[in-house]
């Protein structure tokens, strides 16, 4: 008993013929619609529309063609091909189609769409049955690969477009016995394909081949052949010329897109030395890399019944011109081949690239560029193929999407979009920006893709590239002249520019502020004008100082030398020959080590009041002994005990104190009581000792009614950069204090960098001084003195970030300041140099006299500089000794001049700036000055 | 009758052969034996998958238990699971239950393990039977050629090694083989047709119980099983449907197979669709030193949800390498180990132009083992020789290297070819199945500074050491050395290679 199931004759019939009316070429075209655009809000919900870097630069090329700084059809490049920017050009002008990315989902969806419809015409021209090219369109529509392409601004899918177009009117063009109209229509859209990506260079190469090995056969038609060719060609190849000419006349070398250090060849060559560009020269690897690609951006099972229909198809010796048609068929396949044979691109795919690779996901799209051939062969293998074959055909394109839905077959080409070297970084930096930016220039090397514009929120109007001339130029000289904000990534054209080099990095200091920082991104914004011209004080006063205390410490004798200076006879001598030097070098106060202990206090008393005797403010410096084991005393204090007798000593000793001091209980703390070697729960302890120091010593302080600043709580560099939190920070007042000796004078920059970016805070270098013997190793007089000023130099250039400084030591030790005989060595006077600036002062006033407001008065190397007020006047502090004065203003010449500063004096210098353009009115007021010289000069006689 | 008689030949010759290279050892053996001992190379337990489905079998016959002792656990170390403190192999509980019979039997004789073992050779047996009834049958070969292909799958390919010990490659080929044949007597519509749907479909349940991925490797037979079952018809009248309800109603075996299945995951992992190779292995415990209390069971749970990914170990980027691994590369490359199946190949292709319903499933059961297991993480299978993977497509194969010398226009030339090929092959497989199958990757062998490949099964013989049970109890007391004993076998199997080769087609009715 079996069951049966009939289906009447006539129900039967009526399903064919409504299958035979079916126009399948509007349902594909509608399929196609809807799969697109469900594709396109997929990826837009998801956020993936942007997320190839190349999809940015796409996006971004096209929307400085029309809303850029310098704008116009320079702004396309000589690298990429301009026709798919063009296309974007017009959506892109809207910010919304700009920052979505969807301003290339329409191109992209656009295309998309006419390529289903003409796979559909081609698989009929090959097959005449619909249904095969049903199949062959849908094969295409349903790749995932195809879907999320042409939600991109990526330029694969444009091309897919003209080349299945071209090719769609080149086989027509064979089939329908030389039908001339075809043949153009062929050109014209691979011309099309020419200026959209260099695939379509070879396509037409074929296509031009293709006509001669069409006519080869029968002598008689060889001239035929010549006049076809250069029908073709003269429009085909149109295309290449106009490239060719275009980077001629803008970049000047016809080849640029090939020989520029920003072309996919220069690419390649950091994968070639790095031994890994799998493909180089190696023909096997080269084709088995296409050939895998291909496979995954179209799916296996679907590939490999594309293998079988194209068998097939080669088997076919009915058909005519098949190999011609074969031939012209492969070009996508034999550029990519040919390419990365010839090491112009490379991919890198996991099935193939070995897992020592840096990246094994790379460039894999390019495997969708025989998508249209795969679906061509698909449809060409069901129109061959039985019922039962083509029910095979349907259960394995079933089967295909099911390997995509359980994960077996990926989403090649989104996964390069999103996991891949494809991939658009999006750095946390990318994020501040967005948060912080608040206008102005930025200037950023767009080609590093150190953060995203479109993310960010930055309009391109206000973004600094390579191609904005002649914004990128200056700025990379002059950083301030333009850029509000500058982002740079390690190594790239900016940082190159300006990292490492003292110059360039002073000017960038004086100029800007760093605002973010990362291991690999910097981000600095300019400094307000008020608080640029705060940074060197709108009006110095002489005596002038850059930070708020400029001290000299005297550890070696007013501590270590207790035993033995405070049983001399000559004590009080001794302490006044110090004291003289240091108040000599212009320090306004000098740091006393003394141990706090009762033991102690007549001599602490001594240093003190020869201080006072010498207008010097006291950094006290001390400790209790027994805190770290001074003195032969056990090191055996807590930080109760400490706080308690610290508190005591302030309230019983207030006379010792004096309105401008500095009160440290415990220097250095890490080193004594219990810390010592910490683990984490000891740097707890320490953080809320330190909190706790500057608590009772504030109260102790307010309650005996001196001002006495108890922040200072130096401690050693490594500890304050990497052991401190934010909230201790916070509750010390925004200060941390180091006490920090280096290798390299750069050394200080970074750690004063990275203790104002981790927490915020001003920093005070506790001590520092050279030379440190385990450090620098021995250095002569001269030799202290070149470092130290270059030390001083670093502390200088961030001045507003240096609230103190503290040179360590002035007598003993091998810092010092002083000889033996307390005769001063060379590196007293690179002291006095910073210690007691001198002011360049003056009015900037134009050639018919009047005065210059705003103009910017600023040193060569960048690092100070000062605006003139409203009657042109101007004040700058500037370290003694020779320096460069720059004197700029908007619409005038620039005015340079050599000066020489001496120590705690005043340079008149006025200048007289000429404009820039000299019109009419201005003549006026020169000719009314010559005019009023002319009269002062006839009242003098 | 020619046919009973080359069934009973290959009933023979297999026996002796199988027999001949059997792996085992004497004595019923405690478990705590195999550490150090019965584990190492060319011991009958050297690789952890006969040794975890024997100490199965093992806890079924001692302990009537499926989850170890602990004892059992440390000796199937490292495939094994852990489950609310008990511990389980990795594999599917099949081949195990099948051995326990023979291992009850053989361990009476004092041979338990070499009885366990012995069922797979039979099973091997039954799949050169099916072969030789397929080809004759379904492919229309000649006797010879017949035989041919199922001496090829017997002896000239590394699916020998894996006759002779624990492995469930022969019993899912068994079931493939067989339960092709069934649907192609049940497409007959004959008085025994519910007996070969029951079949079939018992083949597919048992299968998966014998090793999961069988769930895909027997599919297609299941697909033709549906084709034969549904014929339609176009007349006058219209298009007539007509199902067989054979397919449905005996697919009722096919539930409850996989019901009991299912409660046996039940019972024992806690979830019905929890298998044992899904439970968090032994290994880790050992290795991260996790112990039953508070912190050890939020580890475990930990250990389960990173295990729950295995899924994912089929991947398309891994089909490309692996298709590699499997066909051509040193270390396992199908056509180094036994290059008589380019042959096959060839076949292959050859047939083509004679596509039927048949030569499809045969297709698609090659497509299905070669793509499944090309897209495994790991391909190597292990130590392991040869591709023991594809030995399903080696049994398929072999029946295309005899269709291509049926229809192969230059017959004594293709014959001479295969012979040579054959010989090679065969050398090879009996170097293998002699010695053992604990063969490193090339990846795991280069750091050890060991061979792998053939190379490896070649020290071992160099060595005099062998895995077979009865050379080494037996023979060598006889004063017969290796090389002797190899080069014994191996001319007994090229004489039936050539006799098969040269001399029945000469017998046969002029179909050279």
């Amino acid at each position: 008993m079996n069951l049966v199931i009939t289906i009447q004759r006539e129900r039967i019939e009526r399903i064919t013929a409504w299958g035979r009316s079916l126009d399948l070429e509007r349902v594909v075209k509608r399929f196609a619609i809807v799969m697109s655009i469900a594709a396109i809000i997929w990826a837009y919900v998801k956020d993936v529309i942007v997320a190839y870097g190349d999809a940015e630069s796409h996006l971004n090329i096209a929307k400085r063609v029309v809303d850029s700084l310098t704008p116009g059809f320079a702004q396309l490049g000589g690298i990429w091909l301009p026709l798919p920017h063009l296309l974007m050009a017009p959506f892109v002008y809207f910010n919304w189609l700009w920052r979505t990315g969807l301003a290339g989902s329409i191109v992209s969806g656009f295309a998309f769409v006419v390529s289903t419809v003409f796979i559909y015409r081609l698989t009929m021209l090959f097959t005449e049955n619909k249904w095969a090219g049903f199949i062959a369109s849908l094969v295409f529509i349903s790749n995932p690969n195809a879907l999320y392409m042409q939600a991109t601004p990526m330029t694969e899918m444009l091309l897919i477009m003209f080349q299945t177009l071209s090719v769609y009117f080149f086989v027509k063009f064979l089939q329908q016995k030389e039908e001339l109209t075809s043949l153009l229509m062929a050109a014209l859209f691979g011309f099309a394909s020419v200026l959209t990506r260099y695939d379509g260079w070879f396509l037409v190469l074929f296509e031009a081949a293709a006509i001669g090995f069409y006519y080869l056969p029968n002598r008689k038609d060889w001239s035929k052949a010549q006049g076809r060719i250069i029908l073709f060609a003269s429009l085909a190849f149109f295309g290449i010329f106009l490239w060719l000419m275009w980077d001629f006349l803008i970049l000047g070398d016809p080849l640029y897109f090939t020989n520029s250090e920003f072309s996919a060849k220069s690419q390649q060559q950091s994968w070639k030395t790095r031994g890994e560009l799998p493909s180089y020269h190696n023909p096997i690897s080269a084709f088995l890399y296409y050939f895998v690609t291909a496979m995954s951006n179209n799916g296996v099972l679907i590939f490999a019944l594309a293998i079988v229909g194209f068998w097939l198809y080669v088997k076919d010796r009915k058909t005519p011109h098949r190999l011609i048609v074969l031939f012209v068929l492969s070009a996508p396949l034999v550029f990519n081949v040919t390419t990365l044979f010839l090491g112009q691109s490379v991919i890198f795919i996991p099935h193939l690239t070995p897992a020592t690779f840096e990246w094994t996901l790379f460039n894999v799209r390019y495997g969708l560029m025989v998508a249209p051939v795969v679906a061509l062969f698909v449809g060409y293998l069901f129109w061959r193929v039985s019922a039962a074959g083509k029910a095979v055909i349907v259960a394995l394109f079933f089967v295909q999407i099911g390997l995509y839905a359980v994960g077996y077959s990926p989403i090649i080409s989104l996964s390069d979009g999103t996991v891949g070297l494809s991939s658009a970084k999006r750095p946390d930096a990318e994020g501040w920006l967005r948060a912080n930016y608040d206008g102005g220039l930025l200037l950023m090397d767009d080609f590093a893709r150190t953060v995203s514009l479109i993310r960010s929120g930055i309009p391109m109007s206000n973004s600094i590239y390579v191609g904005n001339k002649p914004y990128w130029n200056e700025s990379l000289q002059e950083p301030e002249k333009y850029a509000r904000w500058i982002v740079m990534q390690e190594n790239d054209t900016v940082w190159k520019q300006i990292i490492g080099n003292p110059f360039m990095e002073g000017r960038l200091y004086a100029h800007f502020e760093k605002a973010y920082t990362s291991p690999q991104i910097l981000i600095f914004r300019k400094q307000d004008k008020d608080k640029l011209a705060a940074t060197d004080n709108a009006d110095p006063k002489l005596p002038y100082r850059f930070w708020k205390h400029q001290c000299i410490d005297t550890m070696k004798t007013s501590r270590d030398g207790f035993e033995a200076l405070s049983k001399s006879a000559d004590v009080d001598l001794l302490i006044s020959k110090e004291l003289d030097a240091i108040k000599s070098t212009g320090a306004d106060c000098v740091a006393i080590a003394t141990p706090y202990d009762d033991e102690f206090l007549p001599y602490l008393e001594r240093w003190v009041s020869a201080a006072r005797a010498r207008g010097l403010n006291v950094w006290f410096r001390g400790n209790w002994a027994a805190w770290e084991g001074w003195f032969g005393r056990t090191k055996s204090m807590t930080p109760e005990d400490h706080l308690a007798k610290t508190a005591l000593f302030i309230r019983e000793h207030k006379d010792l104190f004096r309105d401008g001091d500095i009160f440290t209980p415990a220097p250095e703390a890490e080193n004594g009581g219990p810390f010592g070697l910490m683990d984490e729960e000891k740097y707890k302890l320490y953080r809320a000792f330190l909190r706790d120091e500057h608590g009772v010593a504030t109260e102790a302080f307010a309650e005996i009614g001196k001002s006495v600043d108890v922040n200072w709580l130096s401690m050693n560099g490594w500890i304050a950069r990497n052991k401190l939190t934010k909230e201790t920070v916070d509750a010390l007042g925004g200060i941390v204090a180091i006490d920090h000796y280096i290798k390299d004078p750069a050394e200080m920059s970074e750690y004063i960098e990275a203790i104002n970016a981790a927490y915020g805070a001003k920093v005070v270098i506790g001590e520092f001084g050279a030379p440190i013997p385990d450090l620098n190793g021995d250095m002569d007089a001269s030799q202290q003195a070149e470092f130290v000023g270059r030390l001083l130099w670093e502390m200088y250039r961030h001045r507003q970030t240096v609230e103190g400084v503290n040179y360590w030591v002035s007598y003993g030790g091998s810092t010092k300041l002083l000889n033996d005989d307390y005769s001063q060595r060379p590196v007293v006077d690179t002291l006095r140099n910073y210690f007691m600036p001198g002011v360049a002062r003056g009015r900037i006033l134009n050639t018919a006299g009047e005065p210059i407001v705003d103009a910017q008065i600023k040193t060569a190397n960048g690092v100070a500089l000062t605006f003139t007020n409203n009657l042109g006047e101007y004040a700058l502090p500037l370290p003694a000794g020779p320096a460069e004065l720059i004197i700029e203003a908007r619409g005038y010449k620039f005015a340079q001049k050599p000066i020489m500063i001496l120590r705690r004096e005043e340079l008149k210098l006025n200048f007289e700036l000429a404009p820039e353009r000299v019109d009419f009115a201005y003549r006026r007021k020169l000719w009314i000055r010559s005019l009023k010289d002319k009269v002062s000069l006839l009242k003098f006689w | 009758m020619k046919n009973v008689f080359a069934i009973l030949f290959l009933i023979f010759f297999g026996a002796v052969l199988y027999g001949l290279t059997l792996r085992g050892v004497y004595g019923n053996f405690a478990s705590s034996e195999v550490k150090n001992n019965l584990d190492q190379t060319t011991k009958p337990l050297e690789l952890s998958p006969e040794r975890g489905r024997y100490l199965l079998t093992v806890s079924l016959a001692e302990n009537k238990s499926f989850a170890l002792s602990k004892e059992l656990a440390d000796a199937a170390y490292p495939d094994v699971g852990y489950y609310e403190g008990r511990f389980y192999v990795y594999f599917a509980p099949g081949i195990s239950l099948l051995a326990l019979p023979f291992y009850l039997i053989g361990k009476s004789y004092q041979v338990a393990q070499v009885g366990a073992f012995s069922v797979i050779s039979l099973f091997a047996i039954l799949n050169l039977v099916f072969l030789f009834l397929i080809g004759r049958k379904i492919l229309n070969l000649s006797v010879a050629l017949a035989l041919l292909a199922a001496l090829i799958f017997g002896f000239a390919a590394s699916s020998w090694s894996y006759a002779i010990t624990l492995y469930q490659h022969h019993v899912t080929t068994f079931f493939i083989l067989s339960s092709f044949y069934a649907v192609w007597r049940y497409k007959d519509a004959g008085r025994w047709s519910w007996f070969w749907g029951v079949y079939v479909w018992f083949c597919f349940g048992y299968g998966i119980a014998i090793d999961y991925p069988n769930a895909l490797l027997i599919f297609p037979v299941i697909i033709y099983f549906f084709i034969v079952s549904v014929k339609y018809r176009l007349n006058d009248e219209g298009l007539k449907i007509n199902a067989r309800p054979t397919f449905f109603l005996t697919s009722v075996i096919f539930i409850m197979l996989i019901a009991l299945h299912g409660y046996y995951n039940h019972q024992e992992f806690g979830s019905w669709k929890r298998l044992s190779g899904s439970l968090v292995g032994y290994k880790s415990i050992i290795e991260e030193n996790i112990i039953q209390d508070d912190g050890g069971k939020e580890k475990l749970k930990e250990l389960a949800t990173r295990k729950s990914n295995i899924v994912r170990f089929f991947a398309e980027e891994k089909l490309a390498r692996g298709f590699n691994v499997l066909m051509f590369s040193r270390d396992r490359g199908l056509f180094l180990y036994a290059p008589i199946f380019l042959l096959g190949i060839l076949g292959l292709f050859m047939s083509a132009g004679r596509v039927n319903l048949e030569l499809g499933i045969l297709y698609s059961l090659i497509g299905i083992n070669v793509f499944l297991y090309s897209s495994w993480g790991d391909p190597w299978g292990g130590w392991a020789f040869g591709p023991r993977y594809l030995i399903p497509t080696m049994a398929v194969l072999s029946l295309f290297i005899a269709d291509f010398l049926s229809h192969a226009s230059w017959k004594w030339t293709g014959r001479m070819t295969a012979f040579l090929f054959i010989i090679y092959s065969s050398a090879v497989s009996l170097m293998g199945a002699l010695t053992t199958n604990a063969v490193p990757p090339k990846i795991e062998a280069d750091p050890l500074g060991a061979r792998y490949g053939i190379a490896r099964a070649f020290e071992y013989f160099q060595k005099q050491e062998s895995s077979s049970f009865l050379f080494n109890h037996y023979f060598v007391h006889q004063g017969i050395s290796l090389e002797q004993y190899y080069y014994m076998i191996l001319a007994l199997v090229a004489m039936v290679f050539a006799v098969v080769l040269f001399i029945l087609p000469l017998f046969e009715e002029k179909k050279l």
